[in-house]
């Protein structure tokens, strides 16, 4: 059963890197891997010291890499799509064309690669697929509109299409707009499909496997916060955390060691929020990890764990379920009673003291300025209720 | 009233840099309120004060607040999200999941800068200065009202006719109302004050983005690619500031190896902004946090300089395209330069521009990265670089 690991963090923290080492590893244990970049700014031919590119190319035996375009995709994959959106837009002069290539909300070109992803998984070639992905669980979010919408798609669906023609010519007449052709409504149609399809696929713990990347620094720890909460959200199967720039005890430079300590308190704080993931903590190396070599050597020295591949995981770490004004979530603590909790909330994170040890959870944007009114341990589960308070929509000025 | 936008990719220490910008200005007498968009914040802990999402003194002279992007894109599109959710909720069980996809991390964003908007326009301040989350991506979003204008004054009006067959529709196989007017407005209303926004942000006299990044070199490579993303959209960028640069004695010993390296991405970020003012600041011993250390670093960063002054206004580059060839052009001003002592190389996805005895560096914008050299033109101080069509791509 072949697998697909995607390695994702914000831009930085070193993810290419340890995409790279994952890579090299599988393909060192025999497993045919491809090793696929979705990130605009590539860099896996600046790693590999080779040139790399939009196309499948062997740089080892068993080792493939590959830079995603998501614009190229587009183009090429949703040709009418691309028309359709480049039409809709107008003849604002020359624009038209660049519309067509530019005209992507960012995160939903990641959408584009992992679609493109997909279809390389399903053509069975490859045994393990590691993607080097800017997304963070925002983008991954996105996911789930499709799922939304699909009764929508199919009620409408056909409706739309008699209605599209139908108003056509008025719109062109009248608007001065043109409005979808049935090649159009195919390719939506498909991309639809394929949408709801790529979500099933990277959701599935069988499947895919997604890991988080960060270096022991406030605003990087924050983000990746946000990310991991994100993912348990929307379920996916999140089954590792790397902390990577770990300055080792002795450098040999008082300035450094200050700031050693500094890192002390942030991977303290790593480890009260991932509570339920291996940490996996990669030391500094004093050089850029540039060429096979120093690849093999991050490999060797950082993922020696024997079952790297295949990790237990579960995608049931944060539960949110709805209740009458509001929401509950539902977190995992064996053996606890609840005289051993405590539980405090902040404006975004809910705090969790059980005995000495303590846990910190951050909220999804709907919980902003919600209440807390219980918290309620049984069964090894504590359950904390939120009561959302109904924003009205504020006067302008 | 002068707009700097701070912008960086987490961990460069942005906020300590504008906090530090804010408060060295607000000490020149001018009236300076800071802002962070962050959703995660950190400006109160940089300035070791609780901040509220409306304006507080921090000082006479300098105020501070946290913008909550949730609230500010309730207020610009709220009744549009509640339609959406509406809809969705009607048929799919989505919970918590459908009620938070539609917050769309993007568009809060971008609505947390119409604040910005609103903050000119009242002009109670001579200076902003923006904590501003992102790198290029959220300023990017700023090319659609353009587009979403033309679309608003075209699809509008049609949608509203289609609605009365669409929506009865809609409200006959569902208990959804057809959308409302409001809806309609509201979203008329969001186009215009996004094409307000980006009018003054494209205003050089009146806004100067900076970016921050330190020598590191893959926050740099993405730094540039900063640089070229700002310019292609036609925001103006007047100055960078590298932060975090290593001193002599944090490269004893195990880390001896980085002095090399950051002498080479100090030599590359050189290269890589020219024309735009460089302000360096090194790696302090701890956080900067509180007033003190935060003149402290202004001081350092800016030295005698007033920072609400622009520093550049000149368009780094533009783009043109041609219809009938799809050739690109990449139009960069040189004003002093001859012909003959003008020398381009594509390397990777850089531009090496090399003017007399002056090394220039562009990453190129990522629709010319996959294309190749064309020729170029050098007429009335304009180098004129042609990119022709991508590469045919190989089949396996």
């Amino acid at each position: 059963m072949s697998r697909i690991y995607i390695i994702t963090g914000k831009g930085g923290v070193g993810k290419t890197s340890l995409a790279a080492a994952h890579a090299v590893r599988s393909a060192r244990e025999g497993h045919n891997t491809l090793l696929v970049s979705a990130d605009m700014a590539h860099n896996l031919g600046d790693i590999f010291q080779t040139k790399a590119g939009g196309y499948v190319q062997e740089i080892a035996p068993s080792l493939s890499v590959l830079e995603l375009d998501p614009y190229m995709l587009m183009r090429e994959e949703y040709p009418n799509i691309n028309k359709t959106i480049a039409n809709l837009s107008g003849t604002v002069g020359a624009a038209i064309d660049s519309i067509g290539e530019t005209y992507m909300i960012p995160g939903l070109e990641n959408l584009f690669s992992l679609l493109k992803i997909r279809d390389l998984y399903l053509s069975g070639t490859y045994d393990r697929i590691i993607v080097d992905c800017a997304p963070t669980g925002e983008t991954l979010s996105l996911l789930k509109l499709p799922e939304l919408l699909s009764w929508y798609v199919e009620k409408f669906s056909p409706v739309g299409r008699t209605m599209t023609r139908v108003l056509t010519p008025v719109a062109k007449l009248r608007y001065r707009m043109e409005l979808p052709d049935k090649a159009a409504m195919d390719e939506f149609g498909q991309l639809y499909t394929k949408l709801v399809k790529l979500q099933d696929l990277l959701k599935n713990p069988e499947s895919s496997r997604v890991r988080l990347v960060c270096i022991p620094e406030r605003m990087v720890v924050e983000e990746t916060r946000r990310s991991y909460m994100y993912l348990n959200l929307y379920h996916y199967p999140v089954d590792g955390v790397f902390i990577n720039r770990i300055l080792p005890d002795h450098t040999g430079s008082s300035f450094m060691e200050n700031w050693q300590k500094i890192q002390k308190g942030y991977l303290e704080e790593l480890e009260s929020v991932f509570t339920e993931l291996p940490i996996t903590r990669i030391p500094w190396f004093p050089a850029e990890i540039r060429g096979m070599e120093a690849v093999e050597r991050l490999s060797r020295d950082a993922l020696s764990e024997e079952n790297l591949f295949d990790r237990p995981v579960r995608t049931d770490n944060e539960i949110y379920a709805p209740i009458e004004g509001g929401y509950s979530l539902t977190i995992r603590v064996p053996g606890a009673s609840q005289a051993d909790v405590e539980v405090f909330m902040r404006e975004m994170d809910v705090d969790i003291r059980i005995r000495n040890f303590m846990r910190s959870i951050p909220l999804p944007g709907v919980l902003r300025g919600a209440k807390m009114i219980s918290a309620v341990v049984e069964n090894d589960a504590l359950t904390i209720c939120f009561e959302v308070k109904k924003v009205e929509k504020e006067a302008d000025g | 009233m002068r707009i700097l936008i701070y912008t960086g990719k987490g961990g460069v220490g942005k906020t300590s840099i504008a906090a530090s910008t804010a408060v060295k200005i607000a000490r020149t007498g001018k009236k300076v309120l800071v802002m962070s968009t962050d959703q995660a914040h950190s400006l109160g802990d940089s300035l070791c004060m609780k901040l509220g999402t409306e304006p507080g003194e921090v000082f006479p002279g300098l105020d501070a607040m946290e913008i909550d992007p949730t609230r500010e894109s309730r207020r610009a599109w709220g009744t549009l999200q509640d339609y959406l959710r509406q809809l969705i909720s009607q048929k799919a069980n989505g919970g918590i999941e459908s009620d938070e996809v539609l917050l769309f991390p993007g568009l809060e964003e971008l609505c947390s800068l119409i604040r910005i908007l609103d903050l000119y326009e009242e002009g109670n301040y001579d200076v902003l200065v923006v904590d501003c989350a992102p790198t290029g991506e959220t300023l990017s979003l700023l090319r659609y009202p353009e587009r979403l204008s033309v679309l608003a004054d075209r699809l509008l009006p049609m949608v509203r006719g289609v609605t009365s067959i669409f929506g009865g529709l809609i409200s006959r196989k569902t208990t959804v109302p057809k959308p409302r007017d409001m809806v309609f407005a509201e979203f008329d209303t969001l186009v215009k004050r996004l094409n307000a926004l980006q009018k003054i942000l494209r205003d050089r006299s009146v806004t100067s983005m900076r970016i921050v990044t330190t020598p590191e070199r893959i926050v740099l490579e993405e730094a540039r690619r900063s640089f070229t993303w700002i310019n292609e959209y036609d925001f103006g960028v007047d100055a960078v500031c590298i932060n975090k640069i290593y001193p002599e004695e944090a490269m004893k010993g195990y880390f001896e190896g980085w002095q090399q390296m950051q002498r080479e991405s100090l030599q590359l970020a050189a290269e890589s902004f020219p024309g735009r003012r460089q302000f360096s600041l090194l790696l302090q011993d701890a956080e900067i946090r509180g007033i003190p250390a935060l003149e402290k670093a202004g001081d350092e960063l800016y030295e005698g300089d007033d920072p609400a002054q622009i520093y550049c206004r000149e368009e780094a580059f533009r783009m043109e395209y041609d219809l009938k060839t799809g050739i690109r052009s990449l139009i960069i001003s040189l004003p002093y330069a001859d012909a003959e002592e003008i020398r381009t190389e594509k390397e990777g996805d850089d531009l090496i521009l090399f003017v007399r005895n002056e090394v220039r560096r562009l990453r190129l914008p990522d629709i010319l990265c996959r294309r190749d050299l064309d020729g170029q033109t050098f007429e009335n101080g304009e180098l004129t670089i042609r990119f022709g069509y991508p590469y045919q791509r190989k089949q396996n």
